[in-house]
């Protein structure tokens, strides 16, 4: 399952770095007269209602997804291990209030709090990283939390302290390695759910404004076309899927090889 | 008991305030002005005016703040911005649907995933275990409108057996089934898997113990000893998790609501959204984010109830 | 022949593993008579628990019954079918654990798990609950009516371990089995134990497998002793005779090394030295033949067989064989 997963992975990440250089079509030009042309070796996956060459458009979108995806998520496993790093060592009214913020955003389904977001702030592609970030962060921060407060109370974190070692080389010398692994893996792990919602919310005209070849775009101008130009559709969703699963895959395979304890349930 | 159930509410109770506070003061903290992004780009000053006057939005926030909660407590949502109607009926009429929704998903995803999970455990590592494995992960990833796309491909217009649009005919209730059916599976399998895997790793961490090799050595069948010995003790991990389920399943009503044009919370918030309608988001948003924080605190009380072990403790 | 509750005749039994196969039971003979408490001893991984599981072929999916009969009641249990297996389990076979915090169910009361053994009673309910607090009650439970209701982590330890044991005798089986029963209680706990079984035993006239490590416990209720040793019974006979005329030198030492019997003060206690052997590779001689006190050239290279030491006494030795030369 794991090699499978990395496989899928790879073909996305390679469509999304040589994207530019393998699409057969401009993904953004349009040419009418060739539109609603079902697939064919030409066009590997039809043209749409603007005769723009799918196949193209897709692999265009790779580009956008994982950009956004790999992006986000990096800010938020800095800010996430920031925060984590304050509530865990800092005073325990910083750790509530931040918890109690946590807490709070978990509340709101995550979908639901990207639109609030865009409702207040318009569609763009900034709103959308920042709804990312504002989701993703929580989960991080609690990660990072968890792990310091465990070993700030650890015997061998008390005698390297005697020892004279500053607050500071704990925290990158001892803390960060220990906590990297595991935020990685869950890391990983969730770059499907933001090139999911990525593509959501563009499907549902809050996220990637047009002309971008989001996958959600393509869904969504398939969909209205769906009885039409079937193809449209079932082309869009396809990346989505080699994308999720491909990662979910590799993530649970990558897991598994690190957790001993989960291996020894198999 | 009692006490545990107060401090779990109250914690909630908390944590809905604060979630309140803060799509509260989102509007106050963002730049430009709140009516002018409220009314987009067709504001002209009188319409702003009139706005402004309308939400108190120069009044102190102090006391925009206290406005705010007490129209709450009194089930004032505010009024939507066009049609002037209260948000709380809005969101009355609408919430029943969603709510369906999500339960007939959930029936769908604990109808699949519990047997499939507890076949797993009891037949570990032959196929139905592996395929049930990869089928677990394979629903979790795809994303439900993905799901829901296909499946009106397939049973809709290529089969013609379901139909697409709308909650079906009021009164109906063999027309609204029908309209349910793709919407609910769609909303559903994406937590087959979820479930199936919790369920699977309870019953083989129950199956593990001494007190089921007991209960074999006293020749007990061993459908009576799934049943009422391992299943008894896995799901209340499950029952956890399918609180969970709620707060994902709300946001994947959303996409579902749209595809299907079906009425709902989701699809109130997103034509809402579309039209920078805030007082209807808002009032969707509390109500969603409400039903979440209560759920959670409903879950953990049901497990504790439900295990004598913690009940005795508390 | 009186009759023989269980007739076990050359029973040897692998664990399949990724590597060589575990032989955790090589050609084990021993008999259980009718009304008799017999004692299976051994240290830790000799097999003991592994045979009473045989018994009830409760073993794990990886057991593999190379050669033997286990007779019950003339009937030889390694041919049953599972179904007729289970007929048998709780109600002429019970079993008690080791460990009663583990072995009874957290989440169902007593009053329950003791109802559910009754499944293939169909009497009324009433009818159940009264045997089961009777059953309660026999064993030194107090208020048994009342604790039907309550659950195994409402109770100490002493009494799990009593309400283990009233379950297994509730059926009034014909073997009982009780696997270290006693292990995981104190002295006092372990005194009261060990009369109660002798009790039943006395009362059903069922037949008791006692299975320990403790000798002293074993020397208290015992009629017969078996003494296990790296899957193999190395020694076997009446309680007076092993205790007073022990032949196999393991036996001895274990009877040496037993705590109670030191009579002057030293800073050493006794051992046996060395390991428990390999038993994905045994010896080709004597399993015990490294740990041996008095092990001489034969004992490496050839299989000792069981020689008889006296009436019903047995023991599996070269000196034996020597001796009697």
């Amino acid at each position: 399952m794991g090699t499978v997963g990395f496989v899928l992975v790879l073909i996305v990440v390679f469509c999304g770095i040589f994207g530019p250089w393998i699409t057969p079509f401009d993904p953004l030009k349009i040419n009418v007269p060739d539109r609603f042309q079902a697939p064919s070796f030409t066009h590997l996956m039809g043209t749409d209602n603007l005769g723009r060459d799918i196949f193209s458009r897709i692999i265009a979108g790779s580009r956008i997804a994982l950009t956004i995806g790999i992006s986000t998520i990096a800010i938020a496993l800095v800010l996430g291990m920031t925060l984590g790093l304050a509530a865990g060592y800092g005073p325990r009214w910083l750790d509530n209030l931040l918890l109690l913020i946590f807490d709070s955003i978990y509340s709101f389904p995550t979908v639901i709090l990207g639109l609030t977001v865009v409702t207040l702030l318009g569609a763009s592609v900034t709103t959308l990283m920042l709804v990312v970030i504002v989701i993703q962060t929580p989960a991080y921060a609690r990660l990072t939390r968890t792990a310091t407060l465990t070993i700030k109370n650890s015997e061998y974190i008390q005698a390297i302290e005697s020892l004279g070692a500053s607050k500071l080389r704990i925290i990158f010398v001892h803390l960060l390695p220990n906590v990297m692994g595991p935020l990685l893996i869950v890391a990983s792990m969730d770059i499907p759910s933001v090139v999911t919602l990525e593509a959501g919310l563009t499907y549902l005209g809050m996220g990637i404004p047009p002309p971008a070849p989001s996958w959600g775009r393509t869904l969504q101008e398939g969909y209205t076309l769906i009885q039409v130009a079937p193809w449209i559709v079932i082309s869009g969703g396809i990346p989505l899927i080699i994308t999720t699963l491909g990662f979910t895959f590799l993530g649970e395979a990558l897991r598994d090889l690190i957790d001993p304890k989960l291996r020894r349930m198999r | 008991m009692l006490f545990y159930a107060i401090q779990r509410i109250g914690l909630s109770i908390l944590i809905l305030i604060t979630s309140m506070v803060m799509l509260f003061s989102a509007l106050k903290f963002i730049p430009g002005d709140p009516a002018t992004i409220m009314l987009g780009s067709r504001a002209n000053p009188e319409m702003r005016a009139r706005i402004t006057e309308e939400l108190g939005l120069n009044d102190p926030i102090v006391v925009q703040l206290g406005t705010f909660f007490g129209r709450l407590l009194q089930g004032n949502l505010g009024t939507d911005l066009w049609s002037k109607r209260p948000v709380a009926m809005m969101v009355m009429e609408n919430l029943p649907y969603t709510l369906l929704l999500i339960g007939i998903g959930l029936g769908w995803a604990a109808l699949l995933g519990i047997p499939l999970g507890c076949m797993s455990a009891v037949k570990r590592n032959s196929f139905i275990d592996k395929f049930t494995g990869v089928i677990s992960v394979g629903t979790i990833s795809i994303p439900s409108f993905v799901v829901a796309i296909y499946l009106i491909l397939i049973f809709a217009i290529a089969l013609g057996w379901l139909p697409v649009i709308g909650a079906g005919e009021k009164g109906d209730w063999h027309d609204q089934a029908m309209h349910l059916v793709m919407p609910s599976f769609a909303l559903g399998l994406g937590w087959v898997g979820y479930l199936a895997r919790i369920v699977r790793a309870s019953m083989l961490e129950v199956m593990g113990e001494n007190h089921i090799r007991t209960a074999r050595a006293f020749g007990l069948p061993e459908l009576r000893i799934i049943k009422d010995y391992a299943l008894r003790i896995a799901i209340l991990p499950t029952i956890t998790l399918l609180a969970v389920a709620v707060g994902s399943l709300l946001s994947s009503a959303v996409f579902v609501e749209a595809i299907f044009a079906r009425p709902g919370i989701g699809k109130l918030i997103v034509d809402a959204a579309s039209m920078r309608n805030f007082p209807v988001v808002q009032g969707g948003v509390l109500t969603t984010v409400a039903l979440f924080a209560l759920i959670m605190p409903i879950a953990d009380l049901l497990v504790a109830w439900l295990d004598p072990r913690v009940r005795a403790n508390l | 022949m009186t009759d023989l509750v269980l007739d076990i005749r050359n029973l040897s039994l692998n664990f399949a593993s990724r590597g060589a196969p575990v032989q955790a039971l090589r050609n084990v003979s021993f008999t259980v008579p009718h009304g008799e408490i017999v004692g299976i001893v051994g240290e830790s991984g000799s097999g003991k628990s592994t045979l009473s599981l045989a018994v009830m072929q409760l073993l794990a999916d990886n057991a593999r019954i190379i050669e033997g009969q286990m007779l019950f009641g003339g009937q030889d249990l390694l041919k049953l079918s599972e179904a007729a297996m289970r007929d048998l389990r709780g109600s002429r076979i019970a079993m008690v654990f080791q460990d009663p915090m583990t072995s009874l169910n957290p989440v169902r009361s007593i009053g329950q798990q003791m109802l559910d053994i009754q499944h293939r009673d169909r009497s009324a309910i009433e009818v159940k609950r009264r045997k089961a607090s009777d059953a309660l009650t026999r064993v030194g439970i107090p208020d048994a009516v009342q604790q039907l209701d309550c659950y195994p982590f409402q109770f100490s330890g002493g009494m799990r371990q009593r309400i283990a044991i009233a379950m297994g005798l509730m059926q009034r089986p014909e073997l009982l089995i009780a696997d270290e029963v006693t292990t995981a209680l104190d002295v006092t706990l372990e005194a009261q134990i060990l009369h109660l079984l002798r009790e039943i035993r006395d009362e059903i006239g069922c037949s008791i497998m006692f299975i320990s490590h403790n000798l002293g416990a074993v020397a208290e209720i015992c009629d017969r002793v078996v003494v296990l040793y790296a899957g193999e019974v190395v020694e076997q006979g009446p309680i007076g005779d092993i205790f007073e005329r022990p032949q196999h030198p393991y036996t001895r030492a274990l009877i040496a090394c037993d705590p109670a019997r030191i009579r002057d003060a030293t800073r050493e206690l006794p051992v046996i030295a060395g390991d428990v052997p390999n038993l994905r590779t045994p010896p080709p001689g004597c399993i015990f033949a490294l740990r041996c006190a008095q092990v001489f050239d034969r004992c490496l290279t050839a299989r000792p067989t069981d020689m008889m030491c006296g009436p019903d006494h047995a023991a599996r030795c070269h000196l034996l064989a020597q001796a009697s030369r």
